[in-house]
């Protein structure tokens, strides 16, 4: 469902890659956490699936779709959800999300559908109305996650998804998340908070210093650190070596 | 005080932008260059306000002097400074503590609370210091230079200090109170776009009756009518501005009573500082922590009303709303579309006495049976006032920050573009369809002149959209806080503006270069010149659309 094969960025003229030779092959029905330190490449490596830059090298495929080669038919596949939630702050929600249903070209029914699902889940019925700029962080946060899901993407992409959420709406993503999954699609996010990685993915991928140094099951990555504990100290283990 | 010192200039150098300059100073040659030439069109930009300034001044001393008392001029310099002053000071109080993002963060910093609006008032003070040294020195200088006297000149500066003390608190005293007010409007935004055009029209349109009245060569003796007859200078400026008597004697009396008037102006002065403070501060506290919460009226959302459009058009509905409903973008972006129609009118209405007026009616007659020197005419005239408008040459721009959300829809560049130049388009014809109009009631032009100047317009509309955005193609600035950064700020507005201004000349040039020949061939030959020059711009743009998106990095 998405397959990044030896995808590298480099920032301008500096020298040392923000990505290095990454390659992933991301299955259908799957959760994908990608974890690793501050800097490591993990919000590069997003932006270069969501097509927000382009790779130096490298090709990515989001269901199928080369999105180097065709951006419009692969963006079609995803929905991101960004960890800083900058939108246009004088539209209404609701404005916001028929803008992104018209470029996405939901049809009407499902808008409706959609809209009304997400909004009586996140509860902004009350807040939809009013203009983004006076929403807190994760009103906006939910904003964005019910724009992502409106034309029921491929591919859930979403960076730091749970910041600023309260417990029950981080409740509600997650279990967002198992139901995309459960539906065929694929989610590839990224997180700091390892227990939720833990619980949630099928498998995860620790990225270090532009490169993915450790990937597979909980357990495979126990296995190959040789640790038998938490996720935690797989993490602290794999990115101290790497230090 | 060492913390409300470092606070205050905390607060006066970020809303100067000077670590943004040092930053640009520090950086590339570029960077430095691109620097220079904006402190250069502010010079321009500057000296071309200065001037005609400094010529109302002259003609208003002269007036005094046919008066008999010159020293009705310093009342006149302190009395209108001082409304002019309070004017400037709404403005700067909006700013420091309306409009200011910080107010929240530095409520959370262990500061004193009263030191928020402490620094708020002194910032709105010293910005409004620098302006009341512009509006003082021309006129000390205009009157060192006629009167010889430098002891005025230098009392004047000594009292620069005290001068925009009383209008800034005046002004604070007004705004907060309106910030209450504006709290509960669910749209306040619309309420200061409207507020802010109300003002501009009754700011042009009141200038421009004044110029209709004046006549070339005898300003002097407009103004030593207008003062002596019409305001009664001595008596408006006490009734306006009581306090000015004192500020004209400290500058004209050179005994006791001088001294005596600086004494009682610190006094007021100081007195007028604290009532502002403790009257001001607890209303601007009360303000901030119900800011947001006012005047919500919590309406649920009717999920039967979403409507379904195309991309293109869902950006540019996109761009008019975001337009529209920001103050700034509004007042800036939207200046032409009242400007033109007001100066149409103004040109051919209001100046029906004055020699200009006269003299414009009777070039019109006289080049009745030259049409195309009449077509030119027009539309130079509307084209000129067209092409200020902002909308194309900040459009990226404007996405600042939000501009990673246009790079993941799977919308092609080239549409999304193409919503963009609909809604410049709709702009732009807002003021030229108004101003065509008008026009043509004034100068009427016959049938196939008209279709002809209509078609010209046009295409320089379309030529002037796609530069325009190819500018800001280019070099996006999307790196801003406030949104005056993404317009007022922004160097490809003032490129843009300029090269609007080379195309309606090169859009002109055919018919210039062919009257002898043949002036019809040479409109014939315009039209065909800025519809080739405007497919080709357009086949310019689209090509820059994907190889510079791909470019911008957020």
């Amino acid at each position: 469902m998405l397959s990044i094969r030896e995808v590298s960025k480099t920032y301008g003229k500096r020298q040392v890659p923000a990505v290095d030779n990454l390659s992933l092959e991301i299955k259908e029905g799957e959760i994908f956490g990608f974890i690793g330190p501050n800097g490591a490449g993990k919000t590069t490596t997003i932006k270069m699936l969501t097509g927000i830059l382009p790779p130096d090298k490298g090709s990515i495929l989001i269901a199928g779709v080369d999105l180097v080669k065709n951006p419009v038919e692969a963006k079609r596949k995803i929905g991101y959800v960004p960890a800083n939630p900058n939108i246009y702050e004088r539209l209404t929600g609701m404005e916001y999300l028929e803008f992104i249903g018209d470029v996405y070209g939901v049809p009407y029914a499902e808008r409706r559908e959609r809209i009304n699902k997400y909004m009586k889940m996140f509860e902004m019925e009350f807040s939809f109305n009013e203009q983004i700029r006076s929403y807190s962080h994760g009103m906006r946060q939910k904003l964005l996650i019910t724009g992502a899901l409106m034309h029921n993407p491929k591919v859930w992409i979403l960076d730091e998804p749970l910041t600023g959420l309260d417990p029950r709406s981080s409740f509600l993503l997650k279990e967002q998340m198992k139901e995309h999954k459960k539906n065929g699609n694929t989610v590839f996010f990224s997180t700091h908070i390892l227990e939720v990685a833990e619980k949630l993915c099928d498998r995860i991928g620790i990225i270090d210093k532009g490169r993915l140094v450790l990937i597979g099951t909980i357990e495979e990555l126990k296995e190959k650190a040789q640790k038998n504990s938490s996720l935690e100290d797989v993490f602290m283990t794999i990115t101290d070596q790497e230090g | 005080m060492n913390k409300f010192k470092k606070l205050l200039f905390f607060r006066l150098k970020n809303m100067l932008g000077i670590p943004q300059l040092k930053y640009m100073m520090r950086n590339n040659e570029k960077s430095r260059l691109y620097l220079a030439g904006f402190i250069l069109l502010y010079l321009i930009v500057a000296s071309s306000l200065l001037v005609p300034y400094f010529l109302i001044l002259n003609f208003a001393y002269e007036a005094t002097e046919i008066m008999g008392d010159t020293t009705l001029f310093i009342s006149l310099l302190a009395s209108s400074g001082q409304i002019l002053l309070l004017f400037s000071g709404i403005l700067y109080s909006f700013n420091s503590l309306y409009t200011s993002r910080d107010s929240e963060f530095l409520l959370s910093l262990p500061f004193p609370r009263g030191y928020l609006f402490l620094t708020s008032y002194v910032i709105a003070y010293i910005m409004n210091f620098f302006t009341s040294l512009l509006l003082l020195l021309p006129g000390l200088v205009v009157y060192l230079y006629k009167a010889g006297d430098a002891v005025v000149f230098v009392k004047g500066l000594v009292l620069s200090i005290l001068y925009p003390i009383i209008p800034v608190s005046l002004s604070m005293i007004i705004v907060i109170p309106i910030m209450h007010i504006l709290n509960r409007f669910k749209h306040k935004d619309i309420v200061a776009t409207v507020a802010g055009f109300v003002l501009m029209v009754l700011f042009i349109a009141s200038n421009m009756v004044f110029s209709s009245r004046m006549q070339e060569g005898q300003e002097a003796e407009f103004f030593a009518k207008l003062f002596s007859e019409r305001l009664d200078l001595p008596k408006l400026s006490k009734g306006l501005v009581p306090y000015s008597a004192f500020m004209k004697e400290l500058m004209v009396n050179e005994r006791t009573g001088g001294i005596a008037s600086f004494v009682i102006l610190i006094a007021l002065s100081a007195v007028v500082v604290l009532v502002t403070y403790l009257l001001c501060k607890r209303l601007y506290e009360s303000l901030l922590q119900r800011a947001g919460h006012a005047g919500k009226k919590e309406k649920a959302v009717d999920v039967a009303v979403i409507k379904v459009g195309n991309p293109r058009l869902a950006f540019c509905k996109k761009e008019l709303k975001l337009i529209l409903r920001s103050p700034v973008y509004a007042l800036n972006c939207l200046l032409n579309v009242v400007l033109g129609p007001l100066a149409v009118i103004s040109i051919f209405k209001l100046s029906t006495d004055s020699k200009e007026a006269l003299a414009l009616d009777a070039l019109v007659e006289a080049f009745r049976d030259k049409p195309y020197i009449l077509l030119y005419i027009f539309y130079g005239f509307v084209m000129l006032l067209t092409s200020l408008n902002l909308v194309p040459s900040t459009s990226f721009s404007r996405e600042g920050q939000h501009f990673w959300l246009t790079k993941v829809i799977p919308v092609p560049y080239v549409e999304q573009v193409k919503g963009r130049i609909y809604a410049s388009v709709i702009f732009y014809l807002c003021c030229c369809v108004t101003m065509t109009v008008l026009l043509q009631f004034f100068i009427r032009l016959k049938l196939v002149y008209f279709l002809s100047v209509i078609v010209l317009i046009l295409a320089s509309v379309l030529q002037i959209t796609y530069m325009s955005l190819a500018v800001d193609l280019i070099k996006p600035k999307l790196h801003w806080s406030t949104e005056a950064e993404a317009v007022k700020r922004n160097f490809n507005a003032v490129i843009g503006m300029l090269l609007s201004l080379v195309l309606v000349v090169v859009n002109a040039l055919p018919v210039v270069l062919s009257i002898k020949v043949n002036a019809d061939f040479g409109i014939a030959l315009s039209l065909a010149i800025s519809i080739a020059i405007a497919i080709f711009l357009r086949n310019v743009l689209m090509r820059l659309v994907n190889e510079r998106y791909e470019l911008i990095n957020v």
